[in-house]
């Protein structure tokens, strides 16, 4: 049985979890092992506490489930052999899923972060780049003379089986 | 102008009231010299350490709105002779009320500019917390709101510069209504930093990536990274994960777009080079412009030189084709494992040629689309014709209406390979077309001898017939290049284009400097580009060329005659 590690979320709200999920974070690993075993809380101020719950859920899932090819690697990064329960992980609205993915970074989170950029990837591919903005609500910032020069100078190539 | 004076006055003042905060109230003043626009905001927080110096100095002494607000009427009693000067104080004061929803998008929008400039997940150390970095954006937006009108525009200039999620944001965000959000020019995935965005570009196909590259000036910037590119490189072309840089080229970007525009012919022998120029001729003709030949006979071609290529058409005219059949079957299984295409004709898969046939790993697994056999022809009788085709909108038929093989109309009489599909028959229902999807690569067959009756040869294919076309589709389909769709885009074919020309004869030359082990290699094409371009030494060559290749056709002569 593991230590129990106390994490404290940016709006001040203290989970108590296990050494060993919370060591799944690169960045909770490194400073647990800077600061020593310690009862105050650890700080996260990066993370609020809803994020921070969805997070360690599923740290939990994937301590308990560990995935069969958590270490070789893979040699193809393919963007539809997302596994059942990170796909409904990731099944949240863009801000929530922004958030996490600001959360993994900041945590460290390997596992977590590939599985929310290939959430969003999945949301970019075969989109016409006005599809695209209209998804994310970007603002096209071009001028219509930017766009008539991307539009001529694309020496860009079709690739369909590039995955 | 009067009312800048002041605002200076106060700030001076300010800064004498604070020295600690001197820094950013320099700031302030530069936004008053400038035109307020989004640029002069982000400089005043783009350097981190300076916000961070300031949080660290300025939060013990002001540490929310009221306290600043407290300052700010100490500065005025300060300069209280001055009647203006007090006026203004309180019409700022108000502004102060009435725009406070701005001064909160404002500390967002810092927020995100903060973040944004450094998206390292160790900037924000444990040490501080957020509630500390909002008060003290509380209290910098106000200075600057009473010190300048102008600030004010820039507040509300600054609502479509990007906004970010971030837990200090989300509390914000959460307070306000979900439509400030709706309204503002740029969604939330732009507030994402910058590392995590091209982490999510990398997983993209080009395809993909070139629509990215059209949706706004950030996603442009970020898809022509280096990382991304040299990801695409290794993903589609896994050999080159040797090569620390890209080959040919300085950047995986241009070697990529290089590489898929830019096709081989392979054959032999050396003596035929009149089939070579009228194979390379004809694929110019209908619109590959980047075409380089490469003579097997006297060396074959490593894996690494033919990574420049897109795709590889291959063909022999006798068993001399090839220095080795076995070692030339395997360099080009080996490319095409590594994601090249191959385009195999006839006499390549005809299995009585010693060296003319392709051995080796790509007989041995299965890499022809039509199982060689003994090499077949029309014996002068009537010539085969396109027979029945199998898969009409079939990329390598489009525009092609007619085959008509010539007097001979060479073939191989095999068997389609099970794991290939048929595209198109002979009329005499032997497989013309057959593709073949192996590993990464791909493999077409065309079951014809690719030089054409413009030779002076009329057993070849007839040169008013659609066999270029069928050529050059398959060497763009097998090599997944876009040259056609982009010609197609522009309007205007490569070959009356004289600056793409140019510049697709100089790679040629080049490449052709490159790789020339034997000066005979060239001869026909080289010749004729050279003399474009440096007439007194091509001539030279060229008479030396001369010399040497009668010699060596007189020699050739004989061989000729025994084969085909």
């Amino acid at each position: 049985m593991s230590s129990i590690v106390k994490l404290e979320s940016s709006d001040e709200k203290v989970f108590e979890i296990e050494k060993d999920i919370a060591c799944m974070s690169v960045t909770i690993k490194n400073m647990i092992e800077d600061i020593g075993e310690s009862d105050t809380p650890i700080p996260l101020p990066n993370v609020t506490s809803t994020i921070l719950e969805k997070v360690l859920d599923y740290c939990k899932h994937h301590h308990q489930h560990p995935s069969p090819q958590a270490d070789d690697k893979k040699d193809e990064k393919r963007l539809d052999d997302i596994p059942p329960y990170d796909r409904d992980f990731c099944k949240v609205d863009q801000p929530t899923l922004f958030e996490l993915i600001l959360a993994a970074n900041y945590l460290d989170i390997k596992p977590l972060l590939d599985v929310t950029c290939k959430t969003v990837a999945n949301m970019i591919r075969g989109k016409t780049p006005e599809e695209i903005r209209k998804i994310f609500n970007i603002k096209n910032d071009f001028t219509p003379e930017e766009e008539e020069q991307i539009r001529k100078e694309n020496e860009w190539c079709e690739d369909k089986g590039g995955n | 102008m009067d009312n800048n004076n002041n605002s200076n006055n106060q700030g001076n003042e300010f800064s004498q009231f604070n020295n600690n905060r001197s820094g950013l109230l320099n700031m302030d003043q530069k936004s008053q010299e400038f035109p307020p626009n989004n640029s002069i905001q982000q400089n005043q927080f783009k350097d981190y350490n300076d916000l961070k110096k300031n949080i660290y100095n300025g939060s013990t002494s002001i540490s929310s709105t009221s306290s600043s607000t407290a300052s700010s009427s100490s500065s005025s009693s300060m300069s209280i002779n001055n009647e203006k000067n007090l006026n203004t104080f309180y019409n700022t004061l108000n502004q102060q009320q009435l725009q406070q929803k701005q001064y909160q998008d404002a500390i967002t929008n810092r927020k995100a500019q903060m973040f944004r400039s450094k998206s390292s997940p160790h900037v924000h150390s444990p040490m501080f917390s957020p509630m500390e970095i909002s008060d003290n954006y509380h209290t910098t937006t106000t200075t600057t709101t009473t010190s300048s009108n102008h600030n004010n525009k820039c507040n509300s200039n600054d609502n479509l510069s990007p906004m970010l999620m971030s837990p200090v944001f989300n509390r914000l965000y959460s307070s306000h209504s979900k439509s400030t959000l709706a309204l503002d020019g740029n969604g939330l995935v732009n507030g994402l930093p910058e590392e995590v965005l091209v982490r999510i570009f990398k997983l993209l196909n080009v395809e993909d990536l070139y629509r990215c590259y059209s949706v706004c000036t950030l996603w442009k910037r970020l898809c022509e990274d280096e990382a991304i590119f040299r990801k695409v490189c290794f993903r589609n072309y896994p050999i080159l994960k040797r090569y620390l840089r890209p080959p040919f080229e300085n950047s995986w970007r241009k070697y990529y777009n290089l590489r898929k525009s830019s096709f081989l012919v392979l054959g032999g022998p050396t003596s035929q080079s009149t089939c070579m120029d009228d194979i390379c001729a004809k694929l110019r003709s209908v619109g590959i412009g980047n075409v380089d030949s490469f003579y097997a006979q006297k060396r074959l071609p490593t894996l690494e030189e033919l990574q420049k290529y897109t795709s590889i058409l291959i063909y022999s005219y006798n068993s001399s084709a090839f220095l080795d059949g076995q070692l030339m079957g395997d360099v080009l299984s080996d490319y095409v494992d590594n994601g090249g295409g191959v385009v195999v004709t006839v006499f390549t898969n005809c299995n009585n040629l010693r060296n003319g046939f392709l051995k080796g790993r790509f007989l041995e697994q299965n890499y022809h689309p039509i199982i060689p056999a003994r090499q077949h022809d029309t014996n002068g009788k009537k010539p085969l014709n396109l027979g029945k085709v199998h898969v009409p909108d079939h990329p390598i038929l489009h525009g092609v209406k007619s085959l008509e093989g010539g007097r001979s109309s060479f073939f191989c009489l095999g068997a389609l390979n099970p794991e290939a599909k048929l595209v198109a028959e002979w009329s005499n229902g032997v497989p013309l077309i057959a593709d073949l999807k192996k590993k990464r690569g791909r493999v077409v067959a065309l079951n014809f001898f690719p030089p054409s009756s413009d030779t002076g040869d009329p057993r070849f294919w007839n040169s008013n017939t659609d066999g270029s076309l069928m050529m050059a589709n398959s060497l763009v389909y097998v090599g997944k290049s876009s040259i056609f769709r982009k010609a197609r885009l522009e309007g205007a074919s490569y070959v009356s284009d004289p600056k793409n020309k140019e510049s697709s004869d100089s790679r040629n030359n080049s490449s052709s400097d490159l790789r020339n082990g034997d000066p005979l290699n060239q001869s026909g094409n080289a010749s004729k580009r050279d003399s474009k371009r440096h007439r007194f030494l091509s001539g030279k060559r060229f008479s030396f060329f001369k010399l040497f290749s009668n010699k060596k056709n007189n020699l050739n002569n004989q061989q000729q005659q025994n084969n085909p």
